[in-house]
């Protein structure tokens, strides 16, 4: 009896675990909703400021973002301080290097081009500890990478991270030949090295932020910052990641809480209902005029660390490339011609010394740029 | 004087009458002629030319013409000719009275002879009406072939009292013959004058009757219908065995009495028991109440998983689900896909959600009582079933045959172990997923008098999906209760009890963050219920209970020597809540019933407590905190009371129809913190306090009810009118887990709910079922000025569970004996969702912008079941019985949106439409009976 149940019961399990099972949902949002002001930034005490202003946009619309540009942005502080960013790139607001007095309070002032007025609550400076430490580990599943930080003052409590990841790729043959004018011709070598090994990056998409406060001392424990999965193009070659640690308030984060929640943490059964969010910035034109973001002072700490190939034996990433191998025949080598997505690597010398044929691949195996690769070297490489 | 009858003498049927023939009679002969006479024009000749008086309904002879012409014949021979290829019968009695009647063959007397001298010391009035009620085409053949025996009369009392005025009451125990369970929601009523009642929990019943000769009706869920004559002369008992139907022809049947419906006094009240319930297809095939009580109108819930339902637009919270008496704080396993009510052990469930018996209180919504089932006092039996998740096995028998009987039931999963066999990568490995629940019930007789039940339950969760945070919840609930007859006409409850609800989490992956976090609510309970029968025209409850709590709000504690989390405990609440009740069960005339309560409920907060104060005026928040006054050990923190009132009424037009209305206000003390759309087990219990006010809600009902075909259909359609005051809501971004000022993150929110309900009902035959329609809306509204920022700018906004229409269809075929067939639909309008109003860029990816909360809804839902149970052979004499339930849950597959979300992955936002089960699922369940 048992024997025979045994399938039935293993399936419908199956069943089970996968029946909560999720679809694509097309919806266009609520359409008549009005476009709010997002603030995005960090204020560096000591060092570049950098604030983003952008808009919020419908969400069927294909742009990404939808900067705010010409505004008038200051930092304000006591006795009629005024701290100026101009914008360099549209919707960033910059100013080069600041030096506010820990002790003191400061506030944000926004003054769009529609001429409404946004200012943010008075900030304290909070002083970020440096990172103890960034730890990675490997499971099956892949590498987790992880921060350590501590603060023996017990003061900072609540942290948020973000990084930047850049990691080396590589083609899987130089190009050694390129077409020309219908027949062959060998490529110069400082192109050949910039077909072959390239730099990609991505920064943190996620909200990451943690609390010690129910914890006796103001210790981060491996709080798990990025994730590489097993054999990811991460660490084909070589893996580097920039950690930016900063201490943030007890409101912010709550709110930043609330926004990985709304954005991040839904889709579960028990899924929390996503809110309106309110941040620290408000509107003096239309004080029910919702903004969005939160504005903070905080001293930056960052710290790199780089990831070997050598570190994670079998990583095992595969391009899934093919090799071709074409005649050396005015028609058969139109294959390696423009928009044909084939380039050549080597070749192959018959019985005479004469090249008889071209091995080749499709581009993104041979030009590492076409993986989104940049092929200028950083300079912490 | 106690009868206590064997069961060979039980079993009575009308059909066993003797029929007083015409031949008996003097013939009397008379001419006649006839042309195309209307029943009235016939009757009235014959009446006059004889002594013979006619008895009959003229609406049933409107279609008859009678054209004869008859010289120097009897009376009988001329109905009998009038009444030639007709649907029409007659019967005659001694005393030359006629009953006409349609369909059904009458029997105008008693069995001759059998007390033929008290025949001349009584009057034998309205007992014609009696019988020519007599629904003999409802008697199963095999009803009719077992019932062969009782037409015995039985006599209460002593024959030479002194006739007193007034009635005289008579009480007794209405049991299975077989097992010596009693039946309770039995009707036992006399129809002339109408005196009746239901028999309780016990199975008792008390009635005062005039004295004299009567038959006594008993009608019950699965027995076959009953009727006993009695001659009452002086006080006395009766206990009546019935017999339960071998082949449950009728188990089908979902009222505790076929025109109920038209005649209880309630509205809203439905009983379903546990054979109907065990009918309805449900996922993996094993009955389960709580999902049964999701097809009935005015029921909803946010989806399939989550624990609890929603009634009439009130919260989970808002229903009082008791088992045995206890409160059961959380009736489902596994996040809600299992109910936690074993269905071999439960009885029957009976549901309120209009007018709520002053006897209950404390939640605003329904009642939700479920009842377990004493254990067979005859002899050791059991059951068992497999099903592909889960397996339970039962064994009841009496300990002290005849007085003390037990029934113990046990159930479990077993996908724990089949997790483990999952492959690695399947990302499942590690999950687990258990539960177990446990029943135990001892009835014992002490005497005639005296009654004891001990019942016990214990259920148990342990899950753990993947994550690294493992979920155990249980309920522990343990009652004793003791019944006392002080006389027939009054007799009393007393039940004391302990019901424990407890759940902690925890998680060790991170050996300095590792913690165990906890929550339990405590309560021990003391009721007594009383009964008084006061005259056939009143029926009085009164009764006091008492509850005490005891809640642990939150601990949170280091895990491991490693953990750096600092222990971080709630302090406790104390609260007692206390009730006394008064009703009254009022015909006031035949037609008019009402049932008037009143029941009026305290409620005190107890120290040792601490409790935060707030600047009068002002929202309630950590800012306006003025600090806090400290309560000593049993000090009085806060007291909140008032009283409730409970009125129904009925006004009976016919034997078939009949509108209803009842206004009920309820006050609730205790509330369920929770963020999430579905409630889970890890949301959190909070006493009234002196910065939470207690709930308040009340609800206006109107209804008509119409049976048809013999009452064999019923229709009911009510209205409802509900406001809430003092729901508690949370604020956007609100923490309640191990929250030392929880008032500061709570709304008191506004509701009302309103809505039509339309139910069809086939409970008895081949083909049953029913199909439900509600229109119903739950607006909630939280527009108190000392809170800062309002939900949806303090405008009306639908609750979770507010879908509008909801149709549902349960039915079941009956092929043979053997051989049936079940099928549920359910269509609803989709659930209120929350979607983005836009999108911004923030920290490195598009982020959803969200605003009014529940503004649009998910797609539709629809749904349906099949299943087949298949009996196997039907010898009584047989080692074990054993029976197949087969089906398929989703049978179209459509994958109903459970939610929609919006998430942003890898920097750009995705929307997903989540289904619990996205695919026809299909089950077997194999179950034995021993």
């Amino acid at each position: 009896m048992i024997r025979r149940i045994y399938i039935p019961v293993f399936l419908v399990l199956l069943f089970f675990l996968n029946q909560a099972c999720k679809k694509p949902f097309e919806h266009e949002g609520i359409k008549d909703a009005p476009s709010l002001l997002v603030v995005e930034g960090v204020i560096n005490p000591s060092g570049i400021t950098n604030i983003y202003l952008s808009r919020t946009l419908k969400l069927a619309d294909k742009l990404k973002a939808n900067p705010e540009i010409k505004a008038k942005v200051q930092i304000e502080g006591p006795a009629n301080a005024v701290f100026p960013l101009t914008e360099n790139t549209a919707g960033t607001y910059s100013v080069a290097s600041l030096n506010l007095n820990p002790n003191l309070q400061y506030r944000l002032r926004i003054k769009t081009v529609s001429g409404r007025e946004y200012l943010s609550d008075l900030l304290s400076v909070k002083n970020t500890p440096v990172i103890d430490s960034l730890n990675w580990q490997r499971t099956a599943a892949g590498v987790g990478i992880y921060s350590n930080a501590h603060d023996s003052q017990n003061n900072t409590r609540y942290y948020q991270w973000d990084y930047e990841e850049t990691w080396e790729i590589r083609s899987i043959a130089y190009s050694e030949f390129l077409l020309k004018d219908g027949a062959m011709i060998s490529r110069p070598v400082p192109e050949m090295e910039l077909l072959f090994t390239c730099w990609k990056n991505e920064r943190s998409t996620d909200i990451l932020i943690t609390s010690t406060d129910k914890l006796s001392a103001d210790v981060v424990y491996r709080f798990p910052l990025a994730f590489i999965p097993s054999r990811s193009e991460k660490l084909a070659v070589k893996y580097s990641i920039l950690v930016k640690q900063y201490a943030i308030s007890r409101e912010a984060y709550e709110y930043l809480g609330l926004m990985k929640r709304n954005s991040e943490q839904q889709g579960s059964i028990f899924d929390v209902q996503p809110t309106e969010l309110r941040g620290n910035i408000k509107s003096l034109t239309d004080p029910s005029e919702q903004v969005i973001g939160f504005i903070g002072i905080s001293t930056i700490k960052e710290k790199r660390i780089f990831i070997d190939r050598m570190q994670v034996a079998d990583w095992n990433f595969n391009l899934g490339c093919e090799m071709i191998v074409v005649k050396n025949d005015k028609d058969s080598l139109q294959v390696f011609g423009p928009n044909r997505g084939m380039l050549a690597t080597s070749s192959n010398l018959g019985m005479t010394g004469t090249v008889v044929s071209y091995n080749g691949s499709t581009q993104n195996c041979v030009d590492c740029r076409t993986r989104g690769g940049n092929n200028v070297k950083p300079a912490f490489w | 004087m106690t009868m206590n009858l064997k069961r060979s003498l039980i079993l009575f049927c009308l059909i066993f009458f003797v029929f007083i023939s015409n031949a008996q009679n003097k013939q009397v002969l008379i001419s006649a002629e006839y042309k195309n006479a209307t029943i009235r024009e016939f009757v009235s000749d014959l009446e006059q030319k004889t002594d013979y008086r006619f008895y009959y309904d003229a609406l049933q002879f409107d279609s008859l013409r009678v054209t004869l012409s008859a010289k120097d014949d009897s009376v009988s021979s001329i109905i009998k000719k009038a009444f030639l290829n007709t649907k029409f019968r007659f019967a005659i009695d001694l005393k030359h009275n006629v009953f006409l009647t349609k369909d059904l063959e009458i029997f105008a007397s008693l069995p001759y002879g059998i007390f033929d001298s008290e025949r001349d010391s009584l009057k034998w009035k309205g007992q014609q009406e009696i019988l020519a009620l007599a629904d003999l085409s409802a008697a199963e053949v095999q009803s009719v072939q077992s019932s062969a025996l009782s037409n015995k009369i039985v006599q209460i009392g002593n024959k030479n009292a002194p006739q007193k005025s007034g009635n005289i009451s008579l009480a007794g125990y209405v049991r299975d013959a077989k097992t010596g369970t009693p039946v309770t929601g039995a009707a036992v009523f006399i129809e002339q004058p109408r005196i009746g009642t239901y028999t309780d929990q016990f199975g008792y019943y008390s009635l005062a009757l005039p004295r004299g000769p009567h038959v006594l009706n008993i009608k019950a869920l699965g027995i076959i219908d009953l009727k006993r004559p009695i001659i009452l002369y002086s006080e006395g008992k009766l206990d009546i065995d019935i017999q339960s139907q071998v082949l449950s022809l009728k188990e089908v049947i979902i009222s505790a009495e076929s025109s109920a419906n038209v005649r209880n006094v309630q509205m809203g009240v439905q009983k379903l028991s546990i054979s109907s319930i065990k009918q309805v297809p449900v996922a993996f095939g094993e009955a389960d109440i709580m999902k049964v009580m999701l097809t009935l109108p005015g029921v909803k819930s946010v989806g399939e998983a989550g624990n609890g339902f929603n009634v009439r637009g009130g919260a989970v919270d808002q229903n009082l689900i008791q088992f045995d008496d206890l409160t059961i704080y959380n009736p489902s396993h596994f996040f809600g896909f299992f109910s936690a009510f074993n269905p071999d052990v439960v009885k029957d469930v009976e549901l309120y959600k209009s007018s709520i018996p002053s006897r209950f209180g404390g939640r605003l919504a329904s009642v939700l009582d479920v009842n377990s089932r004493d254990g067979n006092n005859k002899k050791l039996s059991g059951k068992a079933g497999i099903g592909l998740l889960t397996g339970r096995i039962n064994l009841e028998g009496p300990i002290i045959k005849d007085r003390t009987s037990f029934i113990m039931g046990a159930r479990t999963t077993y996908s724990n172990w089949i997790l483990k066999l999952l492959p690695d990568d399947s990302g499942y490995k590690n999950s687990k997923a258990a539960f177990y629940d446990m029943n135990l019930r001892i009835s014992h007789k002490i005497n005639d008098k005296n009654s004891l039940y001990i019942s016990g339950y214990l259920s148990d969760d342990n899950s753990n999906l993947g994550g690294d945070t493992t979920f155990t919840y249980s309920n522990k609930n343990l009652s004793l209760k003791w019944k006392h007859i002080f006389s027939n006409k009054l007799t009393g409850l007393v039940v004391g009890g302990f019901s424990r609800y407890q759940y902690d989490n925890q998680s060790d992956q991170n050996p300095v963050n590792a913690y165990k976090m906890a929550f339990d609510i405590n309560q021990a309970n003391f009721k007594t219920d009383f009964n008084y029968y006061l005259s056939p025209k009143h029926t009085i409850d009164f009764g006091l209970s008492s509850i005490r709590y005891q809640l642990h709000p939150g601990t949170y504690l280091p895990l491991g020597s490693r953990s750096l989390v600092v222990s971080n405990v709630l302090q406790t609440e104390q609260a007692i809540e206390s009730a006394a009740y008064l009703g009254d069960r009022f015909d006031l005339t035949d037609k008019l019933s009402l049932d008037l309560g009143v029941r009026y409920s305290m409620f005190n907060y107890l120290g040792p407590k601490s409790v935060n104060q707030y600047l009068p005026g002002l929202p309630v928040e950590p800012g306006n905190s003025t600090g806090s006054t400290n309560y000593q050990k049993g000090e009085l923190v806060k007291t909140y009371h008032g009283p409730e009132m409970r009125f129904s009424g009925r006004y009976q037009f016919t034997d078939a129809l009949s509108v209803k209305a009842a206004y009920n206000t309820l006050r609730q003390y205790i509330h369920l913190l929770t963020n999430s759309t579905a409630i889970s087990p890890t949301d959190i219990w909070k006493l009234s306090d002196p910065n939470i006010k207690p709930q308040y809600g009340d609800q206006f009902s109107l209804g008509l009810y119409r049976n048809f075909k013999n009452n064999t259909v019923e229709l009911s359609v009510e209205g409802y009118y509900k406001r809430l005051k003092d729901y508690l809501d949370y604020k956007s971004g609100a923490s309640l887990i191990m929250n030392h000022h929880i008032e500061t993150d709570v709304l008191n929110t506004k509701g009302k709910a309103y809505g039509v309900e339309f139910l069809i009902k086939k409970p008895v035959g081949k083909l049953n079922g029913w199909i439900g329609y509600t229109y119903s809306r739950t607006l909630l509204k939280t527009d108190d000025p000392t809170v800062g920022q309002l939900i949806n700018r303090g405008n009306y906004y639908p609750a979770n569970f507010d879908k509008p229409n909801d149709l549902t269809l349960v039915g079941n075929y009956r092929f043979s004996h053997r051989f049936s067939a079940s099928f549920n639909a359910t269509y609803s309008t989709g659930r209120p969702i929350t979607v983005p109003v836009g999108k911004y860029y923030y920290a490195g990816s598009l982020r959803a912008s969200y605003s009014d909360r529940n503004a649009l809804r998910a797609p539709d839902y629809f749904r349906t079941d099949f299943s087949v149970n298949i009996e196997g052979n039907h010898k009584i004499h047989q080692l074990t019985h054993s029976s197949w339930t087969i089906g398929v849950y989703n049978l179209t597959g459509r994958d109903n949106a459970y939610s929609t979300y919006f998430i942003s992955q890898k920097g750009v936002i995705r929307g997903y439409q989540l289904s619990i089960f996205g695919n026809a699922i299909p089950f077997v369940n194999y179950n034995i009976r021993f």
